[in-house]
């Protein structure tokens, strides 16, 4: 029995968690201690508190996506004018995250790899859970089908917490892979938490140094001299 | 020089990109401002766990080119009044030195002396310290004895009398008795100092410092009775009242222990030790006419030396405090400036009446006492950076939004005239019935000072290194020509100029690799160091990769938070700077457009990026050749050259002429000579002669030393090789 508490816990406080009649715990993931594999997680948060998880548990990846790609845009509008480039600085676009990847091979106890069956499979339910994870994208829908609210969706990872929602989602079956579907879907990114590793200043305490995260750091660090030349004059 | 070294020229902007640009980990950029409201970073709670490493080899600029990212903070001043672009022809003419003030803070939070912001920063500058000392807290010969006092209204104070050494022992056993700790010597030559400055060494009742007096604080008289000032049963309770109340905040000990005196006197003031005066004021006593801290220190210090105690070397400081609000500010102008004065009372004195207005709770006001107290200290504390453009010169009052205008002298334009129709019609009414004008003012000289640091802070974040220079570097230049239209005679071409560079560029990640110490609460042993997918935040290579995301973020740009609360943690961007790239001896300056990241399942321990960057100015540096550049025969080469100039280094200050021996004149001569017919050995910029030289016969040891080491060599710039 490993040290320490390996279980992955749902940010939902209201959650039980699973207990019996299992006596190791279900599910460690490889996040809380970087020292096993690493599954991307989804669960979907408050439409009024977007840190709030909803779900008792995160859904996590049966497979995570053999590729991921995250695009990071500023909006900059470049105007040629006769004295020169004027630009017009706006704040960044939506970061987007984008994956692809492969279902789990649809393999039913009775007939092996199956593509009559494969609704009964358990491949076939996690890509369902994506799926329907992603129909849902954290709205909720009045008895008519409209959007009434809108919550998000959390996407973790390793890289850092993302919070927003799909943009798309699409999966692919193919004779190449008769057993599997290629998927991939689209993320937009609204709120990004990342933890920093390395150093952090302490105080003694422990806890960080409110007055350097504040801002001030003088002389701490050498810059060259013309980083220098707009600094702060006093007026006289 | 005497010592045989020639003096090092200024750096070139190549080599301070270069000697400063470092692998710095990714929290020293995220001090820098984001939107805050998309952005979120705290500690990785699993960092003490793995140590970072790499396979990838430190090497010098020497060795490889290096690829440098950096910031440059926005051309602007900031002052109280607006945002203006005057430090625009500092960026290009280089900035005229000024009064180098320092804020710091103290290394650790100190009491809450006199009640008020505890967390005070030191604001100090250069050249105004005494040194420190070592020695002995106590002196010899320095006893005294027990203090009276008397009571009863309207009766006289007891008076003690004591001298400075009496006065540093009764501080020594102060200190430790309030403090609980040994003090330094410093830090009580400056409670004597304190002491005198006071009371001139006679105690009122055995009162050191007129600490607590009640209301009644100068001219002291001996109509004074209890009433005025609190009294004390002893010397010694009343020596550690005044420790306590002058130490209880960790910056005044701070400065007191660096023997900073103008940092000690500021700290005081932070702490509302002298109410509304001005630091300068405090430092230099009511006369003005020398520095009274310093020459209290210096008779303190001489006479305990006297008496066996440590010995000072207590240097004559700056007359006065340097220029600047920080020392010259009263608090009563202060409130003036800041809107916390009563509008009603131009003196400043008196202060808003009623519950102070939500922005100043916000800021820490203390709605009991009405910020009055904290108002005058306020100065001093972390919402008031006065390095960072201070705008005044006996504080003047800012604009009132609701008050008038500039007189539009009633004749002028239409629209002057409906101006003043409409001042005409307001005036004399009390616009701001909800503090709304206020409000707004506070609001902007907050968002300045935010700004202020904000800037300041931009500017003093170092250069990143890359660890691994990008796979592709492609700077892509294109000219604007319309050459779409053709008339009846042929094509018109109309010519625009020049698009702006666009560099696109890619790279991978160094591979990632950490070192797992184990003995985690998590249950692992711990593992050699190697290559890992699970802990790759951890290794040097990611943690580089995130520094310079970080700096994309960033992108120059100053992100402040939006003080009218639309919504919460709204932050709007405020200015932009620039980013710079420095590669291959040219440097971009500019911003990022894009940046990509991507993984796959095939290449599981490195990342994939690529970014975009327009450059709005580009700098080929001026460098110095390395002598293994030279290609080719060297000797054929040489000769192919034309003299090089020489010319004299002006930075370094020469022996008047008048002064130089006929030897050292006809030695200087021939170096100039030796020089030009055989340029020597080029290093740094500038010529260094051999050791062992020799000039046309001339003995340059002919006063007994080798030539590195004669004291009248000038040193030579190599001039610019066309």
């Amino acid at each position: 029995m490993p040290k320490g508490n390996r279980i992955i816990k749902s940010p939902n406080p209201d959650s039980q968690g699973i207990t019996a009649p299992m006596r190791q715990p279900p599910y460690a993931h490889g996040a809380v201690s970087r020292r096993g594999p690493i599954p991307m997680a989804f669960q979907v948060t408050s439409p009024f508190d977007p840190l709030k998880a909803l779900l008792p548990h995160a859904l996590v990846m049966h497979i995570n996506p053999s590729s991921m790609s995250e695009t990071h845009t500023k909006k900059i509008e470049r105007i040629q004018t006769k004295g020169g480039f004027v630009e017009q600085h706006w704040p960044d676009d939506l970061s987007e995250l984008s994956a692809d990847g492969s279902t789990g091979a649809f393999m039913n106890l009775y007939t092996g790899s199956t593509s009559v069956l494969r609704q009964r499979t358990i491949a076939w339910d996690r890509f369902r859970d994506l799926y329907d994870l992603y129909h849902n994208n954290g709205s909720v829908y009045d008895p008519y089908g409209n959007i009434v609210l809108q919550g998000n969706i959390m996407l973790m990872y390793d890289r850092g917490t993302y919070i927003g929602y799909f943009r798309s989602f699409d999966f692919e079956e193919t004779e190449e892979s008769p057993f599997a579907f290629r998927v991939n879907w689209s993320f937009k990114v609204q709120q990004t938490i990342v933890k920093l590793p390395g150093y952090v200043p302490k105080d003694n305490e422990g806890g960080a140094v409110p007055g350097v995260r504040r801002g001030l750091m003088p002389g701490v660090f050498p810059v060259p001299a013309f980083q220098l030349q707009n600094r702060i004059k006093t007026s006289t | 020089m005497a010592d045989g070294t020639l003096p090092s020229s200024p750096k070139r902007v190549y080599e301070t990109i270069e000697d400063t640009a470092a692998l710095y980990p990714p929290w020293v950029y995220d001090l820098l401002t984001f939107q805050r409201a998309s952005w979120e970073t705290s500690a990785d709670e699993l960092s003490d766990q793995f140590i970072p490493l790499t396979t990838v080899q430190q090497r010098s600029p020497q060795d490889a080119k290096v690829f440098v990212i950096g910031l440059i903070p926005p051309s602007a001043t900031v002052t109280g009044r607006l945002l203006d672009r005057s430090a625009t022809i500092a960026s290009v003419q280089g900035y005229s030195e000024e009064v180098d003030v320092t804020l710091s803070q103290p290394a650790a939070k100190g009491g809450r002396g006199g009640g008020q912001e505890s967390n005070a920063l030191v604001v100090t500058a250069p050249g105004y310290s005494i040194g420190s000392a070592s020695g002995p807290i106590t002196v010899a010969g320095g006893g005294y004895g027990g203090g009276s006092k008397t009571d009863g209204e309207g009766v006289p104070p007891a008076f003690t009398q004591h001298s400075d050494a009496e006065l540093y022992n009764i501080f020594s056993a102060a200190y430790k008795k309030s403090l609980g700790t040994n003090p330094t010597p410093n830090e009580v030559l400056f409670l004597v100092a304190q002491s005198k400055r006071e009371t001139s060494g006679n105690w009122p009742n055995n009162n050191p410092g007129f600490i607590g007096n009640l209301g009644k604080p100068f001219p002291q008289s001996f109509e004074h009775n209890k009433a005025y000032w609190f009294t004390f049963d002893s010397v010694d309770s009343g020596a550690a009242a005044m420790t306590k109340k002058v130490y209880g905040s960790a910056a005044t000990r701070q400065a007191a222990q660096n023997g900073d005196v103008l940092g000690y006197c500021t700290s005081l003031a932070a702490e509302a030790y002298y109410g509304d005066h001005s630091v300068d004021t405090y430092y230099n006593g009511i006369h003005k006419d020398r520095p009274l801290m310093q020459k209290l220190l210096k008779a303190a210090a001489a006479a305990v030396s006297r008496a066996g105690g440590p010995t000072w070397q207590v240097p004559d400081l700056p007359l006065h405090a340097p220029e600047g609000c920080a020392f010259n500010e009263t608090g009563d102008a202060y409130r003036r400036r800041v809107g916390w004065a009563d509008p009603k009372d131009p003196t400043g004195k008196k202060i808003r009446q009623g519950k102070p207005p939500a922005w100043a709770i916000d800021q820490g006001v203390d709605p009991k006492n009405g910020g009055q107290v904290f108002a005058s200290s306020r100065r001093f504390t972390k919402y008031s950076l006065y390095d960072a453009g201070c705008p005044i010169e006996g504080a003047v009052p800012p604009v009132d939004p609701n008050g008038k205008t500039t007189s539009w002298g009633g004749a002028g334009s239409a629209a002057a005239a409906q101006a003043q129709k409409a001042q005409a019609k307001a005036s004399d009414k009390d616009l701001n019935q909800n503090d709304l004008g206020k409000l707004m003012t506070a609001q902007q000289e907050a968002y300045t000072r935010a700004l202020q640091i904000a800037i300041q802070q931009m500017a003093q974040t170092p250069p990143l290194k890359l660890l691994v220079n990008p796979i592709s570097f492609k700077p892509a230049e294109e000219k604007i020509i319309s050459d779409g239209n053709v008339g009846r005679n042929g094509p018109i071409i109309e010519h625009w100029g020049a698009q702006q560079t666009k560099i696109s560029a890619s790279g991978k990640l160094a591979a990632f690799l950490a070192l797992d110490v184990g003995d985690s609460p998590n249950g692992s042993a711990g593992n050699a160091p190697g290559i890992t997918r699970m802990a790759r935040n951890f290794s040097t290579s990611y943690q580089n990769f995130l520094s310079l995301y970080l700096i994309y973020r960033n992108n120059g740009t100053i992100y402040l938070e939006d003080l009218h609360r639309s919504r919460p943690q709204a932050n709007n961007l405020a200015v932009v700077g620039s980013v710079y790239l420095y590669y291959d001896n040219v440097l971009y300056i500019g911003s990022f457009d894009s940046f990509n990241v991507s993984e796959s399942d095939d290449k599981p321990y490195t990342l994939e990026y690529d970014f975009a960057f327009t450059v709005r100015y580009k700098f080929e540096l001026d460098s110095i050749p390395d002598p293994r550049e030279v290609y080719g025969n060297t000797s054929l080469f040489a000769k192919k050259l034309a003299p090089p100039t020489i010319a004299t280094d002006t930075s370094v200050s020469q022996p008047a002429a008048a002064t130089k021996s006929a030897e050292s004149i006809a030695i200087d001569q021939a170096i100039i000579d030796k020089t030009r017919k055989d340029p020597p050995q080029v290093r740094g910029n500038s010529v260094f002669a051999q050791p062992d030289d020799k000039v046309g016969g001339l003995s340059l040891s002919s006063n007994g030393q080798p030539l590195g080491q004669h004291p009248e060599i000038i040193p030579y710039r190599l001039g610019k090789r066309k």
